[in-house]
């Protein structure tokens, strides 16, 4: 599970809870199956949470718990809204599948989807959302683009804009949308440079790119409600 | 085995975990993250790293962003958690954890 730290009091209110009050850029932490147990220690990095080799610790922690259901009908991923879908898209690297609908075909498509989305040559490597408002996405897209599709989007480098690489019905065959997925995804991967992320944020910086988040930037390291730190400063 | 191979991922995909192992370290290992200041293990910043190591196209994790979904997920196949919050920008820089 990655939510994002900024983007709900919620989100925040659970940072702090595992964090000890304090709230930090980043979180991590190991939890039991239904989420109210800590398995490790949290902090801001794995290394916080596990001692020693990371790999072996995850493999202690995840032999504990057997597994009960068929893992190829996992839930399809989903994110709060389009905009932080496509931005951290963009900071994955990964493409993005866009579902647009009434919320009546966007529950069966999330059911026709799950066979796609844990294909073992899909699985990890795009990212889904679902939206029923054809206005969080329509004014940051260009290419083909309408109510009740199946989009697949290219977002642009600072993930703030995308563009359609290809639109099909809702109802299109599983067989078909695994195609179209694997042949854009390996055109994606031959064809887009890795970001060097040193460069990306330097260039970013340069072209005054903003980026704004529902909650206010910064970190509460003592813990006591306020925020106190808001980044290093910056090298002139 | 379908576990093994789902930790697998969390294994692969570490790469793309918030900026650690961009620096190409061993899981788990030490690191000195240039620039930082002694014993602050804050981890190193977008602007101190290079490219991932993974792939582009390559499998890397199955988040779920949206925390209900990921417990709802979590308790249908009794699986631990794998928590992590982040933000997808640096210093406002969007298109970057």
């Amino acid at each position: 599970m990655r939510i994002d730290s900024y983007e709900s009091q919620e989100a925040q209110d659970l940072v702090r809870s595992y964090l000890n009050g304090r709230f930090e850029n980043t979180a991590f932490c190991i939890l039991s199956p239904d989420g109210t147990q800590r398995l490790t220690r949290s902090g801001r990095g794995p290394q916080h949470a596990i001692r020693g080799d990371l790999a072996e610790g995850l493999e202690r922690i995840a032999r504990r718990y057997s597994p009960k259901q068929k893992a190829q009908e996992a839930a399809v991923p989903d994110f709060p809204n389009f905009r932080l879908g496509l931005n951290v898209a963009s900071a994955d690297q990964r493409l993005i599948l866009l579902v647009s609908g009434t919320n009546q075909e966007l529950k069966k498509t999330r059911e026709a989807l799950k066979a796609v989305c844990n294909d073992p040559d899909l699985i990890g490597r795009f990212h889904y959302d679902f939206e029923e408002q054809k206005q969080s996405w329509q004014k940051v897209l260009t290419g083909p683009s309408d109510q009740s599709r199946l989009m697949l989007i290219l977002p642009d480098e600072f993930g703030q804009k995308g563009k359609v690489l290809w639109s099909m019905p809702l109802d299109t065959p599983s067989a078909d949308i695994k195609s179209a997925l694997l042949e854009s995804n390996r055109a994606f991967a031959n064809e887009v440079e890795k970001k060097v992320y040193r460069e990306h944020v330097r260039k970013g910086r340069r072209e005054k790119i903003q980026w704004t988040m529902p909650m206010e930037y910064g970190e509460d390291r003592d813990g006591d409600g306020e925020i106190d730190f808001r980044g290093p400063p910056r090298r002139r | 085995m379908r576990l093994v191979f789902r930790v697998s991922l969390f294994l692969y995909g570490l790469s793309c975990i918030a900026g650690l192992a961009q620096l190409g370290l061993p899981l788990g290992g030490p690191f000195r993250p240039e620039g930082r200041e002694p014993g602050l293990d804050r981890g190193p910043r977008p602007e101190s790293l290079g490219a991932s190591l993974a792939e582009l196209g390559s499998a890397g994790i199955v988040w779920y962003p949206i925390l209900q979904q990921g417990l709802a997920e979590a308790r249908r196949m009794n699986k631990p958690v794998l928590f992590m919050s982040v933000a997808s920008q640096c210093g406002g820089i969007s298109g970057v954890f």
